[in-house]
């Protein structure tokens, strides 16, 4: 059985190929410039793949989905409505998910939400301090947004007897999250991924009062003001250079000490919280691309005074799987279900 | 010495005539209703010796409160102050410590004015008034962020990019420092430990504002509150914690215009905004069967315990949790909702002591817990009293924030 997984990014479109078990890619490769009708069709004709099976990641499903669904017409209705809430990125899964039907006639598509896992977060975690009418009219609340990878360390952790667990997925937007027996109670992000612990190029936790600030200081809009919060802060901000959770970790350039610090810094405050939302912890769990930066943080956790103070050391593992092997797991587990029920 | 203490809120002026340094309160009370005119009329809360009479007085600004506070002082007998101590919100990156206030420091005052633009204009104005009126009554600024100037540099640092945060002065300040440390003060007397190998997490949880304040060797290292007083917890009308892109969405629905944005997280949020009963957590508390209600308040005791779980971890082995100010003194519900389950931290609270804190400074902690925690009354005048007296005493004028 072939999988074909496709994750849609803001500008390009990444795709991989598995064969039977989700395990290396036969194949894989990231297309440009995919958006709209006629790019979306042509980048689908240059993936070289006759799937049995597709899943397609999506980065948000709010309280609508709530673990991954296949996708038909009244999926596409209902991902229609929440467009408001993420309008750059569902019309481009909308479009992708419609080209591929037609590519690809009869496949079934699996739509997994990077969101679901987040769908039940309790409400004192979920609400902001807001006004009850603008939290309804601007959909302002709390999620997480590397539930994909977040389900698969507490399944890994929990097979280890833990029912008590932090995650830390080190992506580009990383975030940490505590997980108890299953469900969520705390996450570091927000109703955006920019919301948290400081990513590659974005922001973090920021005083609400920096953004009026810097609106009226600088007299930007709110796009160069978006720009500034997602692209330009974060590493970028603190070191002056694009650089990656690895290379920030890997060296020990002492210019770049105040960084590492002001992340090292963030991570505890995160796992106080975590300790705090669950009463303790069994387990930590590294996930995510910079996974080898990751370790090297949970190394200098593990020595603070509050995991030292701890009855039982907290077990540390790591999660290698990618955000491409967890979609082609989906896709077989719902997808090929679909296909058992039309072959009976 | 006779010291005026000063606290100019927003539509208030609070004032104590302290006879220093024994700290003998001659007179105190409140001008409420400083301003424009409103539905009631404006009048003073004048307090000697436990007894409060009110004077009708016409106020339109702080300066003239001012005024009508000495005459009714004057009238009442009260000694006339020797010097003026004025409490300050923000002391942004040039205030680290109390001052004495000359021609610079007032121009340095009306300088950082826009960084808490509700709390530090009266203030700053009542200041030079007074300068203007009694040029030879000795002032001292007292401010809110200097506890927090030993906050290290990256608990401090915002990830934005470095040669911007510079230029405009972008870092976290922290608040209500003043109450924070007279607090650990306090509470270091109470346990007998020296304050230099102190730490604690301290939690000022007022009706109006609320902080945690994490400390080590008696030190302010990290705040809740951060640029402005509008991080952090969940207030009465402050919403606190808010994903910065959120912020930017409502400031898109708000056509750009900065200051609809900023009213609103201000005083249309929080406690008020959540639950749509009331702005006093108080009353949310008790009003158990309105369901946003009840959101509220579990929001409201979630974020608090999440810090204070964050802040343990900062400070590694807490000495003490203390509780202070109207929330955090007289509230056992919310001290017994912070505390509960938190074993892992090796505190324990005795429930029992904590439903009948009296009298303050009170130790509610069960007796195996490692961590004592500790119900402090704060006095926020008392301090800035103390600390416009040690700066007018010392012979630099002016005094580190460490004293």
């Amino acid at each position: 059985m072939q999988i074909l997984t496709l994750l849609p990014g803001l500008k390009t479109l990444r795709y991989a190929v598995f064969s039977g078990r989700p395990t290396r890619p036969q194949k894989s490769g990231i297309i440009g410039d995919y958006r709209g009708a006629l790019p979306c069709r042509m980048a689908l004709d240059k993936i070289p793949a006759t799937p049995d099976v597709i899943g397609v990641r999506v980065r948000f499903g709010g309280t609508e989905f709530r673990g991954s669904v296949v996708a038909d017409g009244d999926v596409l209705q209902r991902l229609e409505t929440l467009t408001p809430a993420a309008p750059l990125h569902l019309p481009a899964v909308i479009e992708l998910v419609n080209q591929c039907a037609t590519r690809f006639p009869g496949v079934p598509q699996v739509l997994t939400f990077d969101t679901a896992f987040f769908a039940d977060l309790p409400a004192r975690e979920r609400l902001y301090a807001l006004d009850d009418k603008l939290i309804r009219a601007h959909g302002l609340q709390r999620f997480g947004y590397c539930g994909l990878m977040h389900a698969a360390a507490w399944q890994r952790a929990a097979q280890k007897g833990a029912s008590r667990v932090i995650s830390l997925c080190l992506e580009p937007r990383p975030e940490l999250t505590a997980i108890q027996n299953g469900r969520p109670l705390y996450v570091t992000s927000g109703a955006t991924p920019v919301e948290g612990l400081p990513g590659q190029t974005t922001c973090g936790d920021l005083d609400p009062g920096l953004v009026v600030l810097l609106a009226e200081e600088l007299g930007w809009g709110a796009e160069r003001l978006n720009t500034f919060l997602t692209r330009e802060s974060g590493l970028k901000g603190l070191t002056g250079r694009a650089m990656t959770f690895d290379e920030l970790f890997a060296g020990r350039n002492r210019a770049y000490a105040l960084a590492r610090d002001v992340i090292r810094y963030r991570l505890l405050l995160a796992c106080g919280m975590s300790l705090a939302a669950m009463g303790g912890v069994d387990a930590m769990v590294i996930s995510g691309r910079h996974v080898a930066a990751g370790q090297a943080l949970a190394r200098w956790l593990k020595r603070q005074a509050v995991f030292q103070r701890l009855k039982k050391p907290v077990a540390v593992f790591r999660l290698r799987a990618t955000v491409e092997q967890l979609v082609a797991e989906q896709a077989l587990l719902f997808g090929g279900e679909r296909l058992r029920e039309a072959a009976a | 010495m006779n010291i005026l203490v000063l606290n100019c809120g927003s539509s208030s002026l609070k004032y104590r005539l302290l006879a220093m340094p024994e700290a003998r309160e001659l007179a105190g009370g409140e001008a409420q209703r400083v301003g424009p005119r409103t539905a009631e009329p404006a009048r003073i809360l004048h307090n000697v010796n436990g007894r409060q009479t009110v004077h009708p007085a016409t106020m339109p600004d702080h300066a003239t409160a001012f005024e009508e506070v000495l005459k009714l002082l004057a009238r009442t007998g009260a000694p006339r102050p020797d010097a003026l101590g004025h409490r300050l919100v923000h002391g942004g990156s040039r205030f680290s410590g109390a001052v004495v206030i000359d021609d610079v420091a007032l121009r340095d005052l009306q300088a950082i004015q826009k960084l808490a633009p509700l709390h530090n204009p009266p203030a700053t104005a009542l200041v030079a008034a007074c300068r203007q009126r009694y040029p030879d009554l000795p002032q001292v600024a007292v401010f809110d962020t200097a506890y927090h100037a030993t906050i290290p540099e990256y608990a401090a640092t915002y990830a934005l990019p470095r040669r911007l945060t510079a230029r405009l002065g972008i870092r976290k300040y922290g608040f209500h420092g003043t109450s924070h440390q007279y607090v650990v003060e306090e509470a270091a007397r109470f346990l007998k430990k020296p304050l230099a190998e102190f730490n604690a997490v301290s939690c000022h949880l007022g009706s109006g504002g609320a902080s945690l304040c994490a400390v080590v060797g008696g030190r302010s290292v990290d705040n809740t509150m951060g640029f402005s007083p509008l991080q952090g917890l969940v207030m009465s009308t402050r919403c606190g914690d808010l994903d910065p892109a959120a912020t930017l969405r409502l400031l898109i629905a708000a056509r750009g215009d900065t200051g609809t944005v900023e009213k609103t997280l201000n005083k249309t949020s929080g406690v008020l905004g959540l639950s749509g009963v009331s702005a006093d957590i108080r009353d949310v508390l008790a009003a158990a069967d309105d369901e946003r209600a009840r959101a509220a308040s579990q929001v409201y005791l979630w974020r608090l315990r999440k810090y204070l779980g964050a802040y343990l971890a900062v400070v590694g082995r807490a000495d003490a949790i203390i509780f202070t100010d109207t929330i955090g003194e007289t509230m056992p519900e919310v001290r017994a909702a912070v505390c509960a389950d938190l074993d892992c931290f090796g505190i324990r609270m005795d429930f029992q002591r904590n439903a009948a804190a009296l009298p303050l400074p009170c130790d509610v902690a069960a007796a195996e817990s490692l961590t004592r925690i500790l119900v402090v009354a704060t006095n926020e005048e008392l301090a800035i009293g103390r600390r416009t007296y040690a700066t007018l005493t010392s012979e630099k004028g002016v005094l580190p924030c460490k004293s």
